[in-house]
């Protein structure tokens, strides 16, 4: 090695991301389910398993109808309330436990006793203090996702590596100037792997919450069909909701694989 | 030596719960002075050279620096710590450029500075870079740079050359060398090397088994300015071996007390 190593240095800049070729696996495994769907629709009655194409034609026909079209926005307004709900109140939580290790060790074991009882024994709760409406299903679905959300964070904010603040510290670095430029930089990865987990547990527990207290939503819309045992509905509702999640979804991981390669001390995913 | 020493530490000591990790050990070092520390691994050498810094307090003993009694860490003093601390999330330029960021000098400024820096431990290619596209190596000397660039009058370094080749620590330790005797500062330099202690000190410290104290102390007979072409000469191989002898005596020594 001479001491200039330029010759290695022709191209610099970002860190290698994931090469995208041809066809995305996903889309593939997407592909490869949809046909088996259809498959298994053709064998068995159809009058219980709808084939894709009932199945959106059901759809189509539902999402003319105002009210099912209100009920679907219903459901977009509340999960967006409560997922920046989460977002917000469960990283501020999260980081600033994280940051009063006192707190965090008298609090975090607590919280895991929540998390780990099964949400929806707490639903009746929801109903009492908030009532049948949109309070009750937004906050159990921001119940659904915070917790969660608050102890990654947490624990990614008391496990900030100790070499950097000890540089900070020689470097005689303000609190703020710590926070900015080490303590936030290093959560990063953590919170951004805590947006994409922590909106399919609030979207689930919006689902759940309308399915059991709405007069609207897709949730209800859903459960409503069920009596009526109108399974193309149902299906067709169903490839909905997968839609909805789907953009945010891949977004959100899109986002923690770019924030993972920028800030994360190391260059690997978490394989999941 | 100067009337006025730069670091003067009276016997400091430092424990770990029950564990005493350091001392009782009193050292000293002159402006524009260069003093190296080996000894065995676990003596205490990173924690004596964190006091010095003003990142750990002694549980007894004094330190002053430049005079004046250690209250924290100094604005002067600049660390090189034994693993790199990069930050991953800056480029390198970005990375060297910190110490000087926490100084509040300005963007522009600042990044002319760090790219000097970079010059001279001859990573200047490799300013857009991420640390993790670094070696070990290339790392600690972006590390390096980073302290350098502060223009500080004491550097204290925890085995900074540890991850390098030989080439690449010899080349370094000229540039060192070089810098140092631009900057006129004092360095309190941690090795496990004796060749590169004696390439580089003015006097060499050598710490017992822990709790570290000096046992040994050799003035290296060599002028300065040097470079690592001394190595070849008989006063440096002679100082070399003489430090061996001492060192090996203080292994047996240690490993006896420890049986
Ligand atoms: N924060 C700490 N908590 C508890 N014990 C510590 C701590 N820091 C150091 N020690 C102990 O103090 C002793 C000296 O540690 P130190 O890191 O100063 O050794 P060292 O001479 O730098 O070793 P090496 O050459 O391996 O780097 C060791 O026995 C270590 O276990
Ligand atoms: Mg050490």
């Amino acid at each position: 090695m001479t001491l200039s190593d330029s010759a290695l240095a022709d191209t610099p800049v970002a860190p290698a991301r994931p090469a995208s070729r041809g066809v995305p696996p996903p889309l593939v495994l997407g592909i490869g389910l949809l046909a088996a769907w259809w498959a298994i629709a053709a064998l068995v009655d159809s009058a219980v398993m709808p084939t894709p194409v009932t199945a959106v034609e059901r759809l189509l026909v539902n999402l003319q109808s105002t009210r099912f079209l209100d009920s679907a926005a219903d459901t977009v307004l509340r999960l967006l309330t409560a997922y920046v709900g989460v977002a917000v109140v469960g990283a501020v939580t999260g980081f600033l436990l994280g940051l009063a290790r006192f707190w965090a060790a008298a609090v975090s074991p607590l919280l895991y006793a929540v998390y780990s009882v099964p949400k929806i024994v707490l639903f009746p709760l929801f109903l009492l203090f908030l009532g049948l409406g949109d309070a009750s299903q937004v906050g159990f679905a921001f119940f659904s996702g915070v917790l969660p959300m608050v102890l990654l964070v947490s624990a990614a904010a008391a496990a900030v590596p100790p070499l950097p603040l000890k540089l900070a510290a020689s470097l005689r670095m303000s609190t703020p100037a710590v926070i900015t430029k080490i303590v936030l930089p290093s959560i990063l990865p953590a919170f951004a792997g805590a947006l994409r987990l922590t909106f399919g547990l609030t979207f689930l527990g919006l689902l759940i919450a309308e399915m059991f207290t709405g007069v609207s939503g897709l949730g209800y819309e859903l459960l409503r069909n069920v009596p009526l045992v109108r399974m193309g509905d149902i299906v067709g509702e169903v490839v909905l909701v997968i839609l909805i999640a789907l953009a945010p979804a891949i977004g959100l991981r899109t986002l923690e694989t770019r924030v993972r390669a920028r800030f994360g001390t190391t260059t690997e995913g978490d394989g999941r | 030596m100067s009337a006025q020493p730069l670091i003067r530490s009276h016997d400091v000591t430092r424990r770990f719960g029950a564990v005493e990790a350091l001392g009782p050990l009193s050292l000293h070092g002159a402006r524009g002075e260069f003093v190296s520390i080996v000894g065995p691994s676990g003596c205490g050498k990173s924690t004596m050279l964190e006091i010095v810094g003003g990142l750990q307090r002694p549980d007894s003993g004094s330190v002053f620096v430049a005079g004046v009694p250690l209250e924290g860490p100094r604005d002067e003093t600049a660390i090189v710590f034994q693993d790199s601390a990069t930050l991953p999330w800056r480029t390198v330029l970005d990375n060297v450029a910190f110490s000087l960021e926490a100084r509040g000098v300005a963007r522009d400024e600042r990044r002319d500075i760090a790219r000097r820096g970079l010059e001279t431990v001859g990573l200047a290619a490799f300013a857009a870079h991420y640390p993790a596209q670094l070696s070990g190596g290339m790392r600690q000397r972006v590390a390096l740079a980073r302290a350098l660039v502060t223009e500080p009058d004491l550097i204290l370094a925890d085995e900074p050359f540890g991850a390098l080749d030989e080439q690449t620590r010899l080349l370094m330790s000229d540039e060192l060398l070089a810098v140092v005797d631009r900057l006129g500062c004092g360095v309190l330099f941690i090795t496990h090397s004796i060749q590169e202690a004696v390439l580089l000190s003015d006097r060499i410290l050598v710490m017992s088994a822990r709790p570290g104290r000096i046992v040994d102390e050799i003035t290296v007979p060599l002028e300065r300015p040097r470079t690592s072409e001394v190595l070849s000469s008989t006063a440096a191989a002679e100082c070399v071996s003489r430090i061996w002898a001492l060192i090996r005596r203080e292994a047996q020594v240690a490993m006896q007390g420890a049986s």
